[in-house]
């Protein structure tokens, strides 16, 4: 784990890297982006990984959870410093720590990170909101579908790779992952009707 | 509007024997009619599966499904696609050439 308090501009939490890190994208995002998390989500992956058990079913939350936060520790304990992993002071705890520790972290260093990336909805508004109090900077915070996204702009994957990799989200994250799926694909403006199966759709 | 056609009629002695005491137990009474409707759309999105939220809504996008039913179906969900790609569009608009690496 690179732990020199190198920041850069994505910021990722928790579940957002076990959604992506789940997908056929997550080495080309590993190969291509920088990443920052913090240590609580660090820590929140290994007790992920801990807690679930390798051989869980296909298709349950529990495999989603143990190989997502497999993939992600990978990418977070590689010897790189493409994915980094800061120290969070005050360290926040309870069920929303890993959220909270990116909401602290983006406060003490507003000019830091421009992208915030959460799987939760209330966590992206409450995001939302610090960037938008933030003096000179310009931030956002997005579903984990914007680093699909960032590879498909940089024309690191085909518009076929990225469809794929939104319909291995939607596999894992249901209803929630289909709505952040549907405002990527508005917002870009892509259509992946024609390499996604009926029944995922 | 209200039409006849749009009236809703179940069977429930229970219920009505219930909705009649609270009725009566309250000084203005209740609006047996708000409660039920409100209740019915609360049940029914309930017992939506992912998978039929889903096909919900790619029916409402293929405008097979109306406004006012999506609504009760889907809650807020709608305008909360809508929120998401502006965050999404505004996102796409800043600067991202030091998100690669060299």
């Amino acid at each position: 784990m690179v732990d020199d308090d190198v920041r850069h501009p994505v910021l990722v939490d928790t579940d957002a890297v076990i959604a992506v890190g789940n997908t056929s994208l997550w080495p080309r995002i590993v190969e291509t982006l920088k990443l920052t998390t913090t240590n609580v989500c660090y820590h929140e992956l290994t007790r992920h990984k801990r807690e679930t058990n390798e051989h869980a079913r296909d298709g349950t939350r529990e495999k989603w959870l143990h190989d997502g936060a497999t993939a992600a520790l990978d990418a977070f304990d590689a010897e790189t410093d493409s994915c980094t992993v800061v120290t969070c002071v005050p360290r926040p705890h309870g069920e929303d720590a890993g959220e909270q520790s990116l909401r602290t972290e983006i406060e003490q260093y507003p000019d830091s990170y421009r992208f915030a990336i959460l799987m939760d909805k209330h966590g992206r508004r409450s995001i939302n909101r610090v960037f938008s109090q933030a003096d000179g900077t310009e931030g956002k915070a997005v579903a984990p579908t914007f680093l699909l996204y960032l590879l498909l702009d940089a024309g690191e994957c085909t518009v076929e790779a990225f469809c794929h990799a939104c319909g291995d989200l939607l596999r894992g994250e249901g209803w929630v992952g289909y709505q952040a799926i549907q405002a990527a694909w508005e917002a870009i403006p892509v259509d992946c009707a024609q390499y996604l199966s009926d029944d995922l759709l | 509007m209200s039409t006849n056609n749009d009236k809703i009629q179940f069977r429930g002695q229970a219920e009505k024997e219930a909705t009649q005491v609270v009725d009566e137990l309250r000084l203005g009474g209740i609006n047996v009619s708000e409660l039920a409707r409100q209740g019915l759309a609360e049940k029914l999105r309930e017992t939506l599966s992912d998978e039929e939220r889903i096909a919900l809504h790619q029916r409402y996008n293929k405008g097979e499904l109306s406004d006012d039913a999506a609504k009760v179906l889907l809650g807020d969900a709608i305008a909360e696609i809508d929120r998401e790609r502006e965050a999404f569009e505004a996102a796409t608009e800043l600067e991202t050439t030091d998100v690669y690496q060299e």
